[in-house]
């Protein structure tokens, strides 16, 4: 297990980078935090004594001293709009974000990945033109768009998707108890099939919509990895061996695939928590997303930056899940260190 | 009959720029516990013949004549299914750059245990056991402790010897080792191929030698067989096609190897290139550098002499 | 090479340079509208009319109006200015400030690159666009920060690019060679390393533009930076949004499918201009 106290050691320095970029762009760029704090309604003493009592009238690093001892408590400030500690704001809605983006990521390896094998093993066959297909559009669609596109279709035209209005038609239904804060394994831990059939139908048109846009990524790098695997000379060992075609595809061709598959994640999560903020505002998700985008519209100053730093550090733990899980596939990156 | 029977076998290759005829009317014999050679320049068509034994060609090779059989069973004949289930317990094979030919991220202990359950019948808890043996018996020292290694964790030297040891596993009756020792430094090159051959007479196993390398097939093998373009050109005892080459090309092959340890590709002294294997080709491919050339060479059909029950060649003009 | 396959080999890369065509087609046909948009645009896109909203797309007007009357068609036309110029200002600011640290970083080496380099790092350990969500808060909420913001979430691209080009052609000599000749540190960087590095950045500029354009776009989709009535697709798609459950759906479509439009033509270009470039690297 040394390799996975080295991995946790190695995003120290990330996680100071983080924070002091967090404080550098909330407290010493130009913008004036006191007059946002203050909010619209303030008047230039008020500022002043907001400046005074923030204490951004002291020096820079007595500054980063105190922002550091604030963070050290959890305190990420208040929300104007809430009257919260930020914190609690976000935590109480950071499940139904990640609800929505898991859901998005399983729907985009669940289909990439078999579509990326596919496509390796069929050249030019139709999967891989679809393939290669999704990746140019993929590049081409704005997430928001693709999210709105989704709506008019499968919901006005259509009608098989619920309104989009959220995580549950809370007129109908009532959420299910609080296990998780994810509505559809809450539902499921209650044994409520009725919320739980809503609460998915109203998940899976943002989540494909999310999802779309990992889906591209995975299956280009999961179909070029495949093909490399395929014609590399273990694999033409493995048939040598007169090794079943199923062992060889799976066994010894997969596995080699999924190290380069979770060199991309990275720029997937990078991808999906960004977007995230998008979709959710598209399909009035009440995730973290959508109260970091309310609070830009009200500039709420602290909860946008608590939502800032909460996103980078969510990032940067994904970033160390996806390199332990690539440190167990690969025992080369473990004797690396 | 021996082991291994390939019989005027013709193979191409259907490639966007033509048609490769890489093999035409090749015939080669392996006899129980015999080690044959084939050497060639590289693109004569030596892994292709391997290959086309294994079953493993590329999906655009077409056999378009000829007969393969090993132990009597009709190869070419044999369903997929059929030959993946020989491949591995009757027949096996070896490559150059042991290191890559190995699963990077797999145990080469399981790796072995693969091939093992596929083809050895064992219960599953005798696996272990049985790799580790396969391991001993190519007297890698510290078995046990290897088998749970990674190939990147092993010298190429011992990769491939475990390579070997995967491939004797199920002790198959043809081993076809294409340049075993390529890329190995010659210390090694002779450890791994003493394993060879002791492995190949203790079991009894026909052994086909794929090499550049003249020195080392006249050293570890019972016959050699020369090619050339896709044809054997000659086949003959190894000391007999040493003393005394028949064909123009084998001479020069000779004649490029002064010493053991030289290898073929080193020395461009052999002349001209080979042809190229698309157009329309003369009956004998090597006529275009040939000095004892005349043009009947490029008209009729050419003939096999015999120059003994063992020595035959392919040439109008052998060299006496 | 047979006389089949050379024609099929032309009419390869004749079908890959007709697509690369096409696109330089289309942005040219943006170039004008964000040029002479205001010209060409058949309505004011800021006269809003009570008698005519959200009426669908009609020959008087094609793109429909929005919400409050306005012509659709002549907001998009007028709009691609600010779009595109968003985008292309942020690109060529990061192209030239990552050129400059990443220069600097591999020529001087040492605790320039070392600092340089976490910088870049730092960046890079956020979600991108949500750095640019806190950028553009924190600088104040208008057009000029978003293109900084955006700047900026492009930067470690272009500085590591050009950072490893230097350090290759450190290795290769050309830097002493300069040197032994006389010249200043800057003078080699100037003459030597950045006309080197110059067409493979290019092409990682045009590659990047069509993701500037969605990352603006997304910024004002937000509410971030463009401010209503300003014409901008991203705000434009916004404002649409809201009435798609009522079925008006051109309000949102004409200008999300102008920045498809151009997302896409700048990626077919600058794939086209990387095929130029360096062939093999096709995929
Ligand atoms: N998949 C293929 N497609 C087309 N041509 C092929 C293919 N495989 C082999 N060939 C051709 O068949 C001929 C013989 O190749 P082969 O690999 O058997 O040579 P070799 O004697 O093993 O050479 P080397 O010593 O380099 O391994 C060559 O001309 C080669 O170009
Ligand atoms: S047949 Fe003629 S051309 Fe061919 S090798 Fe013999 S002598 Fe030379
Ligand atoms: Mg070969």
């Amino acid at each position: 297990m040394a390799f996975v106290w080295k991995r946790l050691l190695g995003t120290i320095p990330s996680l100071i980078g983080v924070v002091v970029l967090t404080f550098f762009i909330s407290h010493a760029l130009p913008g004036d935090p006191a007059a946002y704090f203050a909010g619209p309604a303030a008047n230039a003493a008020s500022i002043e004594n907001i400046r005074a009592t923030l204490g951004l009238d002291r020096p820079l690093p007595v500054q980063f001293v105190r922002y550091i001892g604030d963070l050290a408590q959890g305190n990420l400030g208040r929300s104007l709009t809430t009257g919260q500690p930020v914190l609690t704001d976000l935590l109480e809605r950071l499940p139904a974000s990640l609800e929505l983006s898991s859901f998005a990521l399983l729907f985009a390896i669940i289909i990439a990945i078999p579509m990326g094998v596919w496509a390796a093993t069929r050249i030019n066959g139709g999967v891989d033109h679809a393939c290669r297909a999704l990746v140019t559009v993929s590049a081409a669609f704005p997430t928001f768009f693709v999210g709105l596109l989704f709506v008019y279709i499968f919901y006005f035209l259509l009608g098989w998707a619920p309104q989009p209005l959220g995580r549950l038609n809370e007129i109908a239904y009532s959420p299910p108890p609080h296990f998780t804060g994810a509505y559809t394994i809450d539902a499921l831990i209650a044994g409520d099939w009725p919320v739980l059939r809503a609460s998915l139908a109203q998940l899976i048109l943002p989540a494909i919509s999310l999802g779309l846009f990992a889906l591209a990524p995975i299956a280009r790098i999961t179909r070029a990895a495949m093909l490399e695997a395929l014609g590399s000379d273990f694999i033409r060992t493995a048939r040598a061996s007169g090794l079943p075609v199923r062992k060889i595809l799976m066994t010894y061709a997969f596995r080699n695939v999924l190290l380069p598959v979770s060199s991309v994640l990275g720029m997937v999560f990078s991808f999906l928590l960004g977007s995230n903020v998008l979709i959710e505002q598209v399909f009035g998700w009440q995730g973290v997303g959508a109260y970091a985008v309310s609070a830009v519209i009200a500039s709420d100053y602290a909860a946008v930056q608590g939502f800032v730093l909460m996103m980078a550090v969510l990032y940067v733990l994904l970033n160390l899940a996806v390199d332990i899980f690539a440190t167990l596939v690969d025992p080369r990156v473990r004797f690396e260190g | 009959m021996a082991q291994l029977e390939i019989d005027n076998l013709s193979v191409e290759f259907r490639t966007r720029h033509g048609v490769v005829r890489a093999l035409d009317s090749v015939s080669l014999s392996v006899t129980r516990g015999e080690i044959v050679g084939v050497v060639g320049e590289s693109g004569s068509g030596k892994s292709v013949t391997a290959y086309t034994v294994m079953g493993l060609n590329d999906e655009a090779a077409r056999i378009t004549q000829g007969n393969i059989t090993m132990g009597g069973i009709d190869l070419l004949a044999a369903r997929p299914e059929a030959m993946r289930e020989l491949r591995g317990r009757e027949m096996a094979m070896i490559f150059q750059s042991p290191r890559t030919a190995l699963n990077p991220i797999r145990k080469i202990g399981k790796q072995i245990e693969d091939v093992l359950q596929e083809h050895a019948g064992l219960p599953s808890r005798d696996l272990k056991k049985a790799a580790i043996a396969a391991l001993a018996r190519v007297r890698i020292p510290d078995p046990e402790r290897r088998a749970e290694a990674y190939p990147f964790e092993l010298s190429g030297g011992m990769c491939q010897r475990v390579m070997i040891a995967m491939a004797l596993a199920c002790t198959p009756s043809v081993l076809i080792a294409d340049e075993p020792t390529t890329g190995l430094d010659v210390t090694t090159q002779a450890v791994i191929m003493d394993l060879i051959r002791d492995m190949s007479r203790s079991t009894r196993m026909s052994t086909l030698l794929i090499t550049h390398d003249l020195g080392l097939a006249g050293e570890y093998c019972d016959r050699i067989a020369v090619m050339h373009a896709g044809h054997i050109v000659e086949v003959a005892p190894t000391e007999e096609i040493l003393d005394h080459p028949a064909h123009p090309y084998t001479r020069q092959l000779l004649a490029a190897t002064p010493v053991p340890e030289s290898r073929l590709d080193d020395l461009n002294s052999i002349p001209g290139h080979l042809p190229d294997l698309r157009g329309a080709l003369p009956p004998c491919r090597f006529s275009g550098r040939c000095e004892r050339r005349r043009p009947i060479c490029d008209e009729a059909e050419l003939p096999w002499r015999e120059l003994s029950p063992a020595h035959v060649v392919r040439c109008r003009f052998p060299l006496s | 090479m047979s006389v089949v396959t050379l024609a099929r080999n032309t009419g390869y890369a004749f079908g890959e340079n007709r697509l690369t065509l096409v696109a330089a087609i289309i942005l040219a046909l943006l170039a004008l509208c964000a040029i002479f948009g205001p010209y060409i645009a058949p309505y004011d896109p800021l006269v809003t009319s009570a008698t005519t909203k959200l009426a669908r797309p009609s020959a008087l007007h094609p793109f429909g109006t929005d919400a409050l009357g306005r012509d659709i068609l002549s907001r998009v036309i007028v709009a691609t200015r600010l779009d595109l110029g968003m985008a292309v200002s942020a690109v060529a600011l990061s192209f030239v400030v990552g050129l400059a640290l990443g220069a600097l970083a591999g020529y001087f080496g040492g605790w320039t690159d070392r600092i340089i380099g976490r910088a870049m790092d730092t960046i890079m350990a956020f979600p991108l666009f949500v750095l640019a969500m806190g950028i553009v808060v924190a600088l104040g909420n208008s057009v000029a920060n978003i293109i900084i913001a955006t700047m900026i979430i492009n930067l470690p691209f272009y500085c590591r690019f050009a950072r490893a080009e230097v350090n290759v052609r450190r290795e290769l000599g050309y830097i002493e060679a300069a040197r032994m000749g006389g010249n200043g540190a800057l003078r080699v960087l100037l003459n030597h390393i950045v006309p080197n590095i110059l067409p493979p950045m290019m092409v990682q500029a045009s590659l990047n533009m069509g993701w500037a354009i969605l990352n603006a776009a997304g910024l004002s989709f937000i509410g971030l930076g463009v401010r209503p009535p300003t014409p901008e697709w991203g705000i434009m798609v916004s404002e649409g949004a809201s009435y798609i459950i009522s079925g008006e759906w051109w309000a949102f479509m004409f200008p999300g499918a102008a920045l498809v439009l151009a997302v896409f033509s700048f990626n077919m270009l600058g794939d086209g201009l990387r095929d130029l470039l360096d062939p093999r690297k096709r995929v």
